[in-house]
């Protein structure tokens, strides 16, 4: 929120400069998040009053005028015709500066020297439009600043006030606060209003409904008033503080609310049916029209200001068309009330509607602060518009306004702060702060808080205020007793941790996407008509739908890299997916990733094959190998983003832990890709529970191996791996393991097969075999591949 | 035959310091004292001498045949040394042609922060815990004394899913679990993803915070500061300047915020830190009564605090990196970098 520095003045004594004024606020915990000049940035630029103005010699558009200040005269050059002699001016004097970045030099214009330049408003930067030079005042000294003249030396702050301190969105709340924590002093305004017109009671008759959420209502009748433009200081106030000027009746509406706080509500009474007001909550099917030209369906949680007739405001929001203050307007009633805050934030956001007026009511306003707000406002109408105030108030106020109090002890302080209090401290910052305490048992005091702090409630909101003067930076820095233990990390950390170390040491990069994608990304990994995790606000369409998987953000993040020419691409992300489930949905952990490209980077010493699915494939292996999970079994399997040739599953313990593979043809040709992509996604949930629990040693053999190769042709269509395990369970304790180190399809090798060539290591714990035990086995293993699979050896050897 | 030998002894050291190759030497050694050599000829009329005379000209040939043998090791050692050094000399490799490298992977600039500050806390005594990213409305805010109408969840733009479930919008979420599961002492902090409805230069919709908090007998504010500072100057260095000022959340009473000292301009006033020489890091504070009340905690019995930082933001601060959107493009000139 912007506040103006001059009017803070306005309310306080010994008011620090502005640089220390925020560091006082910022430090007490109402952040001041900038300082601007405002209108300060007019040197050199004084008050004047045109002499004669004469006709240029030298161009008829153009006049040559002598114009003085206090002390000199000057003649300049001037393109308006506006002014006349004997007017005051706004004089630009040479050196000066305007804002817009504009520097003023005497400078001959058309062969006459001009040695200055009278300014227009818009020139200084203080309206929108103008129509020729600003003339002043007749009463204005000659030769002053004009920046002091127009009280254009201000500064703007730019505030942030914490949504609980509601007594901080006015000027006045402000100023009390600054005389808080800066020790200025504060004073009052004195407000007289003067009522020369008949009883109000004549005028308008207000009820409260019972049951209604309002506290108070006040209201003031001011007739016969002529509604016109604001003086330019008000307008200038006005919007220096974000807020537009209409007329001058409502910009005093809008004035006492950015002075006090309470926002007010002006109604053209002779428009009011039945000069009535009721305050009640709305009927069903009612509807108001508001100021901004919309029709506002109604219904009974919302609560309004209704007249004779029917609606004619949402109470503490916005005013309504047909009862608004305008040109022909000649009696306004007045309105200063106290809605509820939940009320009135109900109302609100059921009208999707929020306006200056509604952002205070909803934190709370100070109901004892009414009626002075509703006088001041009711005041300077009369001043500004002219009329007469009705005698008498309105004033529906049914349950005073009790002040809150509660006990504060300082032992509970001083526990809670880490600092030694004494009762004579506690007292001074509460009186500071406009609490009242007494003592009402050793160590105990009894706190009664005003009217505006309706933020303090209990005790701990009391410590926060001891603590804020007393100041944060003053409480000493201590560390915890008791016990340090170290931490623990969980599994999902310690899994999370462990596949992220194996994959960067494999050379990929990790990612990090957004969590929800679009509905064609979502679709993307089937099965069609699949329900998900759905946002009911999403920002865009781009982000409607909790992912179910990572890769298509990964074959996202590949066709962005490949448009910036990046074509080396190996990326992970280990991140939940969405499953919907019961009142939360499932967050399932997963770790995925792509690779395209060569297989190694480019490079005079590398060899620059392309990716396979063996490589994808030796990275799952990798994986689980790291997360010592031994025991993965991989079987062909099919999914809707993989090459159904290319593309398998990996189980772990009969559990699917995860799918690998080639892309499909259709998502290379999705994402405009060259080449298909290599893709992984592992369910980290699906292993999570056997991870951490290490490997045993196993002893090294003391006795020799003895190793033998064996050569075959094998129809093509068998799995290498059925034919492993068929070797493998042929003699579990003397095979030790076996070596596949050649393939080779095509050349004299008939179509249809495919060539192998394996390396067998046997050994025993026990004993060194004989080279005759040793050929025993291997012709067992030659004898399975001819019967079993029909293979054709074609050699053997051994060593 | 004595003179006869030094003679050839001699002949031989001239002939030998003569040759100008390995080869030539070999074959200087063959001729003087190889089997068939002159000196194995003066062994073979070694026999036709007196007895008495035999003893010393035997001694006399042995020395001989030491002298020769020496130097000709001497000129082989030295060809030997003067061949390794040209060896040395030629046989080399341009050092500045690139390794071969398969490339490091990295972990996100985010992870890497992220990593840091778990460990940090670790060494502290915090353990780890997490929690769901689409929850319940009611540990989001309810449970943290922020009640539905509540004008402060304004701060805070939510993504829902439907009237009771939404994407988390602070780690603060895991707070009221964990109280709820168990007792204290506590000392947990909970890293992770949140989501806020906000997308421009500054925000994006989906970001990553790390909540802390401790719960004991007996906590103050004073450790609330302690503990921070503690982590600050491990975080970004011993002598970085930190000041604690008063704030406003619903579920910390008193609040903080904490500043450290601009870590680009130190203090001077720059665009980073809005000239103010001081940049927002954490937010903090006592925990509220009322969310202990919630997890069924004596706020007389127990106090404790609470805090909360946002990682890109540290990240940004401590990388150099001046748009918040980069890490999400994912763009891997970028990721390569840290
Ligand atoms: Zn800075």
């Amino acid at each position: 929120m912007l506040f103006s520095y001059n009017w803070l003045k306005e309310y306080l004594d010994r008011l620090p400069e502005p640089k220390a004024l925020s560091d006082a606020l910022t430090m007490s915990g109402t952040e001041v998040e900038s300082v601007t000049p405002a209108g300060a940035l007019l040197s050199n630029v004084v008050t004047a009053q045109v002499l004669n103005c004469d006709k240029h010699p030298n161009a008829d558009k153009l006049q040559l005028c002598s114009v003085k200040t206090d002390r000199e005269e000057f003649s300049i050059v001037c393109g308006a015709k506006n002014m006349l002699p004997g007017d005051k001016v706004v004089l630009a004097l040479s050196g000066a500066e305007l804002p817009g970045g504009i520097k003023i030099k005497r400078s001959k214009i058309r062969g006459v020297e001009s040695q200055g330049m009278m300014c227009s408003e818009v020139e200084l930067g203080i309206k929108e439009t103008s129509n020729g030079i600003m003339i002043l005042p007749e009463d204005t000294p000659l030769g002053k600043d004009i920046t002091e003249v127009l009280g254009l030396n201000d500064f703007m702050m730019e505030v942030g006030i914490t949504p609980n301190r509601a007594d901080l969105l006015s000027i006045r709340g402000l100023a009390r606060e600054i005389a808080a924590v800066t020790g200025a002093a504060f004073k009052e305004k004195a407000v007289t209003v003067e009522e020369t017109g008949g009883p109000v009671d004549d005028f308008v008759q207000v009820s409260i409904e019972t049951g209604a959420p309002c506290r108070r209502y006040t209201a003031r009748v001011i007739e016969g008033v002529k509604v016109a433009p604001s003086p330019d200081a008000i307008k200038r106030r006005l919007e220096a503080h974000g807020i537009r000027s209409i007329n001058n009746v409502v910009d005093v509406t809008n004035l006492v609310l950015l002075e006090t706080g309470q926002p007010l509500h002006a109604f053209d009474l002779d428009k009011l049916s039945a000069k009535m007001i009721d305050v009640r909550l709305a009927g069903e099917n009612e509807s108001v029209e508001t100021i901004d030209g919309k029709v506002r369906k109604l219904d009974p949680t919302m609560l309004v200001i209704a007249d004779g007739a029917g609606p004619v405001a949402l109470a503490g929001i916005m005013g309504g068309k047909s009862s608004e203050v305008g040109d022909s307007t000649v009696t306004v009633l007045l309105e200063s009330a106290w809605f509820e805050p939940s009320a009135v934030r109900r109302t609100s956001k059921k009208a999707g509607l929020s306006s200056d007026s509604s952002y205070r009511f909803e934190r709370g306003v100070d109901m004892e602060g009414v009626r002075a707000a509703l006088d001041m406002a009711a005041s300077l109408i009369n001043k500004l518009a002219g009329g007469r105030v009705a005698s008498g108030v309105v004033d529906i106020y049914p349950e005073e306004f009790k002040p809150a109090s509660m006990d504060f002890r300082r032992k509970r302080a001083e526990e809670l702060l880490g600092i030694e209090l004494t009762d004579n401290k506690i007292k001074e910052i509460f009186n500071r702060l406009g609490i009242v305490a007494e003592e009402s048992s050793e160590g105990v005091l009894t706190a009664t808080v005003p009217s505006y702090r309706g933020d303090l409630k209990n005790e701990t909101d009391l410590v926060e205020e001891v603590a804020r003067i007393f100041g944060y930076n003053n409480i000493p820095t201590t560390l915890p007793m008791g016990q340090l233990m170290p931490g623990h990390t969980g599994r999902l950390f310690n899994i999370r941790n462990s596949v992220k170390e194996i994959l960067t040491n494999h050379g990929f990069l990790e990612v990090i996407n957004y969590s929800f994608v679009s509905r064609e990304m979502f679709a993307l990994t089937g099965p069609e008509g699949k329900t998900g995790v759905t946002i009911l606000n999403p920002l865009s369409e781009d982000q409607v739908l909790m992912r179910d998987s990572l890769l298509p953000s990964l074959l996202e993040n590949l066709r962005k890299n490949l448009s910036r020419k990046n074509e080396q691409v190996k990326i992970f992300e280990f991140a939940p997916v969405y499953l919907p489930g019961g009142k939360l949905p499932e967050e399932k952990w997963r770790a995925s990733g792509l690779m395209y490209g060569l297989r190694w980077d480019e490079s005079w010493n590398l060899t620059k094959d392309g990716l396979d699915f063996y490589d994808v494939k030796g990275v799952v292996e990798k994986v689980f190998e790291g997360l010592s999970l031994d025991g993965c079994e991989v079987k062909r399997a099919e999914g809707v983003l993989f090459h159904p040739g290319k593309s398998a599953a990996v189980t772990f313990e009969g559990k699917v832990a995860g799918m690998f593979g080639e892309a499909h043809p259709d998502v290379v040709r999705k994402f405009d890709l060259k080449k298909a992509p290599l893709l992984f996604e592992l369910d980290i949930d699906a292993v999570i529970e056997r991870y951490g629990q290490g490997r045993k040693y196993k002893t090294l053999p003391k006795f020799p191996e003895s190793t033998r190769d064996i050569a075959f042709i094998v129809r093509e269509d068998i799995p290498y791996g059925e034919i492993i395990s068929s070797i493998e369970e042929l003699d579990t304790n003397l095979i030790e393991r076996v070596e596949l180190f050649d393939v080779y399809c095509g050349g004299n090798i008939p179509p249809g097969t495919r060539s192998m060539a394996l390396r067998i290591v046997y050994r025993s714990m026990e004993r060194t075999l004989t080279a005759h035990e040793v050929e025993e086995i291997h012709s067992g293993v030659s004898r399975r591949l001819a019967g079993k699979f029909g293979a054709e050896v074609r050699g053997e050897s051994g060593s | 035959m004595i003179e006869k030998l030094e003679n050839l002894l001699k002949e031989a050291s001239s002939e030998i310091s003569k040759a100008d190759s390995k080869e030539k030497v070999l074959l200087l050694k063959t001729r003087y004292v190889g089997r068939k050599g002159e000196i194995a000829s003066f062994l073979k009329d070694l026999g036709g001498l007196p007895a008495e005379e035999r003893k010393a000209a035997g001694e006399a040939i042995n020395r001989a045949k030491d002298a020769i043998e020496k130097e000709v090791e001497r000129l082989l050692a030295g060809f030997d040394e003067r061949e390794k050094a040209l060896l040395l000399k030629t046989d080399r490799v341009d050092v500045t042609l690139p390794g071969r490298r398969v490339p490091l992977g990295k972990r996100h600039p985010v992870t890497q922060v992220m990593d840091s500050v778990e460990a940090i806390f670790s060494g502290l005594g915090f353990d780890i815990a997490e929690g769901p990213e689409v929850e319940l409305d009611y540990y989001n805010f309810e449970a943290l004394n922020l009640p539905k109408d509540h004008p402060a969840r304004d701060m805070q733009d939510t993504f829902y899913i439907n009237e009771e479930v939404l994407l988390r919008t602070h780690t603060s979420a895991v707070q009221p679990r964990v109280m709820e599961r168990e007792r204290p002492p506590l000392r947990v902090i909970a890293p992770g993803t949140v989501y806020r409805r906000d997308s421009d230069i500054t925000h994006t919709p989906m970001f990553h915070q790390v909540e802390g908090f401790m719960v004991d007998k007996g906590v103050r504010f004073s450790d609330l500061k302690g503990i921070l500072t503690q982590f600050l100057h491990e975080l970004f260095g011993e002598n970085t300047g930190i000041r604690f000022r008063p704030s406003f959340f619903p579920f910390t009473e008193p609040s903080a915020e904490v500043d450290i000292r601009c870590v680009i301009c130190s203090g001077s006033g720059c665009r980073v830190c809005k000239g103010s020489g001081w940049l927002e890091i954490l937010g903090a504070g006592m925990i509220h009564p009322e969310v202990f009340r919630t997890v069924k905690y004596d706020p007389e019995e127990y106090t404790g605090f609470a805090f909360g930082l946002g990682i890109e933001r540290i990240a940004m601060l401590k990388f150099g990196i001046d748009d918040l959107r980069l890490f999400f493009e994912n763009d891997i000139r970028f990721l390569r970098q840290f």
